[in-house]
């Protein structure tokens, strides 16, 4: 499945077959964004700076 | 056919190796534990892992996986989204915006407490710091009882009809956290909050994973859940969706008012709260908090996502899953008005989705770590008293010594867990409304003095005081004026003060529905920068520049 069918599957009425309703799947996805975004912090504030 | 938990080995073995294992805490606590620098902050001198694990268990206790699934269960998989508040604002944007200027000007202030770092902060040498200590020893005291009384369900799963199994389980619970931080100080608060992360995490993660292939995949899961709806209409049990079971899964919907509230509470309220801003106090360096916070952005993610999850999970077990509970319920002799309490009991223990060793290990350690979870709440209410209220501030011309407050703040932690017990054992009603509220009224009194003091130089000391004031003042007479349970004789109350239409039903706003600490801060808000503008006497300006030139700078130290 590409990522264009799947944004469309969330985005219509068929997304509860997935389990989640369009308006539940960021809740899903906000601790992985989050996860990312602290290590890019860490990364850039920290690790980066070390080099 | 039910688990017969307590009579397995494997849940004996879990609940003896936690105790030891706060027995080999203890002991090296104790030899880490020499002044009361090391008592209330551990020494500053936390590190990557326990920072980011200390935090996420400070945040979501052993006891909220008990209460998280229940709520999700009734009102649907909008809840969900009070994890994702607590995840990006209370954990990441924390320790983005406080976290590292809180450690600085705590250390550069001496500050062991939140109240003292206020205090210094605006320069006040009276009021903030015997007035916040006071507060934050009644309302944390309070709140220890609430724990307490959250033992009380699993009591009741592991052990039905075994008499006095509540009582007895409070006077154990309270001795060995009396002991264990007596010797240990926060060194022992902040180990034993590893082991507790890590067995949280198993266990959320276990039912939910468990509980999908138990049901056959997310569809199942789904289609169960709108069956059970269903059920409950068809015989009489109360169903918010009734007329329009599909609303479960979908936010907004019209019961989206309470979920609102709650995230905002527990999101921005953490950020005031004494036990939270004090991890930041103990972290060792700049470093440390930088990589504790990617720790404790992954497990907050995880455990609050699940947490609130299983309520799903649980209710998706079957097509008649509300009414199995409710029978479950009375078949162990549980108070079926209080069935959300008893939804993750229910599901570990009768409906057999994880191997009986798992659940009991699981079960065990909840039970036991449970038993400490009260910790940081006795280390802060106890050093409000004894350091905020006597030693800095009623007793302050007489000079008391740092070793002679930490003597004090010892037999403080026995007496605040001895009154908590008792309260715990009568159970008198206002304790239990008061309970229910401790959290949001403590924190409504320290966030904006807190916060702002971080960040503007403008504010002033009268300005912190007053609306410290004010917050916890109008936290407490909303809450018991407008709250359904407490309608006061008389009252005119306003039932409904207007709808959000966002999607087929509106979303009503009742009065009630507005969480008392969201009014407590919009009063505290405009309070707090008034009286900073219009008052005259300002803050030193020599010393709020080194101040804040300090916590700028970006070093290490």
């Amino acid at each position: 499945m590409d990522i264009v069918t799947l944004i469309g599957i969330l985005a219509s009425s068929e997304a509860p077959a997935f389990g989640f309703d369009i308006s539940i799947w960021p809740t899903l996805l906000g601790g992985p964004i989050v996860i990312i975004l602290a290590i890019l912090y860490v990364y850039l504030t920290e690790w980066r700076k070390k080099e | 056919m039910a688990y017969d938990i307590v009579s397995t080995g494997w849940f004996w073995f879990a609940f003896v190796a936690y105790l030891i294992l706060l027995a080999i805490i203890g002991y090296i606590s104790h030899r880490k534990t020499k002044t009361i620098i090391d008592f209330l902050v551990a020494s500053r001198g936390i590190g990557t892992v326990l920072m980011g694990m200390s935090y996420g268990v400070t945040y979501f206790s052993a006891v909220l996986l008990v209460g998280c699934p229940g709520l999700t269960w009734l009102l649907g998989e909008q809840w969900l989204w009070v994890s994702f508040m607590n995840t990006v604002f209370g954990t990441f944007v924390a320790f983005l915006l406080l976290g590292n200027r809180a450690r600085k000007m705590s250390k550069k202030l001496g500050a062991l407490t939140l109240p003292e770092l206020i205090a210094e902060r605006y320069q006040d040498d009276k009021y903030i710091r015997p007035t916040a200590g006071l507060v934050i020893a009644i309302f944390q005291t309070i709140y220890l009882v609430s724990i307490f009384l959250g033992l009380s369900t699993l009591l009741q799963v592991l052990f039905p009809g075994v008499p006095y199994a509540f009582q007895i389980a409070v006077i154990l619970c309270g001795a060995i956290t009396c002991i264990y931080l007596i010797i240990g100080g926060a060194h022992s608060a902040i180990m034993s909050d590893l082991i507790e992360s890590i067995i949280m995490l198993i266990g959320v993660l276990g039912i939910t994973i468990g509980g999908i292939i138990y049901v056959g995949g997310i569809n199942n899961l789904n289609a169960n859940i709108l069956a059970d709806i269903a059920n409950n209409v068809a015989n009489g049990i109360p169903e918010p969706y009734g007329s329009d079971p599909g609303a479960w899964f979908i936010f907004p919907n019209i019961m989206s008012m309470s979920m609102i509230g709650m995230a905002f509470v527990t999101t921005f309220g953490a950020w005031g709260s004494p036990q939270m801003a004090t991890r930041f106090f103990t972290s060792k360096d700049r470093k440390s908090l930088r990589y504790g916070m990617v720790l404790a952005c992954i497990w907050v993610s995880i455990v609050s996502f699940c947490s609130w999850f299983n309520g799903a999970i649980g209710r998706g077990l079957s097509p008649t899953s509300t009414q199995d509970l409710l029978n479950w319920v009375a078949s162990i002799g549980g108070d079926t008005s209080k069935w959300r309490e008893y939804v993750m009991p229910w599901i570990l223990a009768d409906q057999n989705i994880l191997p009986l060793a798992f659940t009991a290990l699981f079960l065990a350690a909840v039970t036991a770590a449970s038993l400490t979870t009260g910790e940081k709440i006795i280390i802060v209410a106890s050093s409000a008293i004894t350091r905020d209220f006597y030693q800095k501030g009623i007793a302050k011309n007489k000079d008391v010594s740092d070793e002679k407050t930490l003597l004090l703040t010892r037999i403080a932690i026995v007496v605040i867990v001895i009154i908590a017990i008792i309260l715990a054992f009568i159970r008198p009603a206002f304790i239990l409304d008061l309970c229910m509220f401790s959290w949001a009224s403590l924190n409504a009194f320290t966030l904006i003095p807190f916060v702002a003091g971080l960040f503007w130089k403008g504010g002033t000391k009268r300005a912190a005081f007053y609306s410290g004031i004010a917050a916890m003042i109008t936290a407490i007479v909303w809450f018991f004026c407008f709250n359904p349970k407490l309608t006061v004789p008389g009252l005119p109350l306003l039932p409904e003060i207007g709808n959000i239409v966002l999607v087929a039903e509106p979303i009503k706003i009742t009065i009630n529905s507005i969480h008392e600490f969201l009014v407590s801060q919009a009063v505290a808000i405009p309070v707090f920068f008034i009286i900073s503008i219009i008052d005259k006497k300002k803050p030193d300006k020599q010393f709020l520049d080194d101040l804040f030139e300090y916590i700028k700078e970006d070093t290490n130290e």
